[in-house]
């Protein structure tokens, strides 16, 4: 039993080693040496500098830096890589690679580690057909009412690469550990469809595991052996995990830093403008709250669905136009709250009423309106 | 502060439930058995959280203002505590003796641990989810306003009503709304009170699990490892969170009804059969496709029920003949009194609850994505084959033929909505695909790890 016992950790290690360090990589294109392209950067001044080793951008909601292509471009579909070294980003920023190719948009959303390696594929066989190949920095306003809005994102080198100059076992690591923020969504899944930076782990984890499943059924070890493999592959999942657990924690820390009970700035606004709406309408003496109706004209947007949602003290709806035949169920008419988009229909109503509407009240951010 | 009150709100719905297990030994005239303290708790739990929507859907019928629901909910309480201390001094309370051993206590700290981790996130996190601020909560939200009674409708239904208010999702039943909707009326921090109740009830629900792993003489080391597993499955995690979603207490509720199945089957027992219908009804209260599970609960134990029944060949044969009649008379056209029930090959219309027609769409990519390359989730879903295989393989009894026979037909059932019904577009905007995957994720993952107890020299032996 030892020696079964002890052949089956001999070859399920080996096989381990192998799916965790095999290339699967069928091309064969040859090494290329690395090209630096911090000096084919093309950027303000203003908003890049170098400083304490380290180059350093600065991103008010978002940061273009077009890559110059002139002297790379014959080589550039040889690189099958981009390394950036010593990236220091924001968790609540992200970054990306975008080009043109073949008259396609293309974007490679690149991983946030301190040396980030990302795998790249041009998608075009003709360099020449390669454009606007650029870096985009964005800050990610989705949750908080983050308090600074200049980031600062910085890293001492960056570098088209040959994905043949990194180990396969590094660049698995960079996938692993990168990071995936919290988002509205995040609730329905945990990796986005067009970042999956788990699916080799997991494609390599599951050969792994049926090679210990075979072991264990034709050496007939203990099934204890294969629960211990079984709880190996699932640690080699879990680190990934508990990284971005903490990340995300440091993630909300910051983005909630001043007041946690909004979404987002944009829900500080919608939130005003519902306090602004409440008390004009308790100022009017023609309007009784408790059994006006009222109908926020626009889309389910998350702005017009927020309004609603900080309104839902009042009896009000939402639907996308003012001009629909509402049934008349007897009562005083409905009220229409018009912002964001709709509001041209009652600054257009000030000069040639084109909709037959009164307007109630009428403000920069809104205007109250009835159907006359 | 927050974390008081969210026990004080667990204790509140433990009260309604032992009170209600309680009335029961009254009118039996039964001694009330605890035979595991935390296997009491959590079933008390999860009855008070049935009671207390059913009550609060009663004061919704009664219109009553929400001060008196507040003052009645009051009278309920007290009422409940002296119906257990009644009891109690009446016909006493027997307890198993057993201290907790140091597994109990190591399965309550990593618990522990799990769920001071997840709170750790969602503490700073406000109530994110869409759904959830628009509907569950946000219904909650519109009764702390309108009273609880308020008639909330859809757009339609809402402009020809004048003493309804709109909500979108107005049709969805109000099981969980219910549950914010009380910490919200004694106006404390709704947020944080309502995410101890999850992590509360998923502890219970961890607990439970565990000792019925342990009754089938899985080893300490497999059940530790199962409690690391469900702190660690992102989805279950995420949805403990970013808290407001049912799904995460369809789960819970799903996998309660299968042990209570096992339970019934065993000890065949008034009590817990009573106990097995309170969960199955709280199925549909909590989200519509709770019919579909509750449907399917009904089949499972209808196809067992066939199968190890002496003319079984003669009950197979005729329902294969009524499904061939079915065929052949070209589906089932029948107009009944609370809707329309269609199925043919073309249309499937089962009274309210769907009506789609039947097309074949490709969500192979979306269900990989879905169910393969999210982290540990895809890693604990590759198990599914080999659990498939046990079912078959393995002599197993009747209460866990109940079992396997659901999980197989809520799997079909799950990709035939998906594969061939207008279900597909929640498929390829990948909203909806882990979410009613998740509902079934702790069923599977106790039925993997009991599977795990079954490998060769795994089992404890004592």
């Amino acid at each position: 039993m030892t020696s079964r016992v002890l052949i089956y950790w001999t070859l399920s290690i080996l096989s381990l080693l192998c799916c965790l360090f095999v290339s699967f990589d069928s091309e064969n294109s040859t090494a290329v040496e690395p090209k630096n392209i911090i000096f084919l950067l093309k950027v303000e001044p203003n908003y890049f500098y170098y400083s304490n080793n380290k180059f350093h951008a600065i991103v008010a909601g978002q940061l273009k830096l077009e890559i110059k292509t002139e002297t790379i471009l014959p080589n550039l579909i040889n690189y099958d890589a981009l390394v950036i070294d010593g990236l220091d980003l924001d968790l609540n920023s992200n970054i990306s690679l975008n080009w043109v190719a073949d008259e396609k948009k293309h974007q490679i959303p690149l991983n946030s580690n301190t040396q980030s390696i990302n795998l790249i594929d041009f998608q075009t066989a003709q360099p020449q057909n390669i454009s606007d190949l650029h870096l985009l920095i964005r800050s990610n306003f989705e949750l908080g009412d983050h308090p600074n809005a200049h980031k600062e994102v910085s890293f001492e080198s960056i570098y088209f690469d040959s994905r043949k100059n990194h180990s396969t076992l590094s660049l698995q690591m960079n996938e692993w550990f990168d990071y995936t923020p919290l988002k509205f969504n995040s609730i329905n899944g945990y990796t986005s469809s067009e970042n999956l930076h788990f699916q080799s782990l997991i494609q390599r984890l599951v050969i792994w595991v049926l090679i210990n499943v075979l072991l264990y059924w034709l050496l007939r070890v203990s099934g204890k052996q294969l629960i211990i493999s079984l709880t190996i592959a699932w640690c080699f999942t879990l680190i990934p995990f508990v990284n971005n657990f903490i990340k995300q924690n440091q993630q909300i820390e910051t983005a909630f830093a001043e007041d946690g009970g909004y979404l987002n700035k944009q829900d500080i606004s919608t939130y005003e403008l519902a306090q602004d709406i409440i008390a004009d309408l308790k100022n009017r003496s023609d309007i009784n709250l408790s059994t006006q109706k009222f109908i926020i004209v626009g889309t389910n947007s998350f702005y017009h669905l927020r309004l609603f949602h900080h309104l839902m003290g009042l009896n009000v709806a939402i639907n996308n136009y003012i001009n629909n035949d509402l049934p008349n169920d007897g009562t005083k008419p409905y009220i229409y709250i018009l912002t964001k988009k709709s509001l041209e229909d009652c600054h257009a109503n000030e000069g040639s009423p084109s909709l037959p509407i009164n307007i109630l009240s009428q403000q920069a951010q809104y205007c109250l309106v009835s159907r006359s | 502060m927050i974390v008081i009150a969210g026990f004080c709100y667990a204790l509140y719905f433990t009260i309604l439930g032992y009170a209600v297990r309680a009335s029961y030994n009254l009118i039996n005239k039964t001694h009330l058995f605890i035979e595991k303290k935390t296997d009491f708790i959590a079933h008390a739990f999860f009855l008070g959280i049935f009671v207390h929507v059913v009550i609060f859907n009663i004061f919704q019928i009664m219109k009553l203002s929400n001060d008196s629901v507040l003052v009645i909910c009051g009278v309920i309480l007290v009422s409940s505590l002296s119906l257990i201390t009644w009891h109690t001094l009446k016909l006493g309370v027997q307890t198993n003796k057993i201290r907790p051993t140091k597994q109990n206590i190591w399965f309550i700290c990593l618990t522990i641990l799990g769920s001071s981790a997840i709170y750790w996130n969602s503490g700073n996190l406000p109530n994110i989810a869409w759904d959830s601020w628009m509907v569950w909560v946000g219904k909650a939200d519109q009764w702390i306003s309108h009273g609880l009674s308020v008639h909330i409708k859809q757009f339609d239904a809402w402009s020809h009503d004048s003493e309804s208010i709109y909500n979108a999702a107005a049709h969805y039943p109000d099981g969980l709304s219910l549950i914010y909707f009380l910490p919200k009326l004694i106006s404390v921090n709704n947020n944080g009170t309502a995410s101890i109740i999850y992590l509360f009830a998923f502890v219970m629900i961890s607990l439970l699990l565990v000792s019925r792993l342990d009754q089938k003489g899985t080893p300490i080391y497999l059940q530790l490892l199962f409690i690391v597993a469900l702190y660690t499955t992102p989805l279950i995690n995420n949805h403990l969170m970013i808290q407001g979603y049912a799904d995460i207490w369809m789960a819970m509720y799903i996998v309660l009804i299968m042990l209570t199945f096992m339970d019934y089957h065993e000890q065949r027992d008034l009590g817990v059969g009573i106990t097995l219908m309170a969960y199955l009804l709280m199925l549909p209260m909590l989200k519509t496709e709770g019919w579909v599970w509750l449907l399917l609960f009904i089949c499972a134990h209808t196809i067992v029920a066939i199968v190890n029944h002496k003319h079984k060949f003669k009950l197979l044969a005729s329902v294969l003949l009524l499904i061939g009649l079915i065929v052949i008379l070209g589906g089932v056209h029948l107009q009944l009194p609370f809707g329309n029930l269609v199925i043919d090959a073309n249309k499937i219309e089962f009274f309210n609850l769907i009506n789609t027609q039947i097309k074949y769409t490709d969500i192979n990519d979306y269900l990989l994505t879905g169910f393969f390359w999210q982290m540990n989730w895809s890693f604990l879903w590759l198990g599914l084959p080999f659990l498939l295989i046990s079912f078959v393989s393995n002599q197993h009894n009747k209460a866990s033929q109940i079992s396997h026979v659901f999980f197989i037909l809520a799997l079909t059932c799950f990709m035939f909505l998906f594969y061939f019904t207008e279900a597909s577009q929640w498929a390829e905007d990948l909203t909806a695909l882990n979410r009613i995957v998740l509902q079934l994720t702790l069923c599977y993952l106790f039925l993997l790890f009991r599977t795990l107890t079954t490998l060769r020299g795994v089992r404890r032996t004592e």
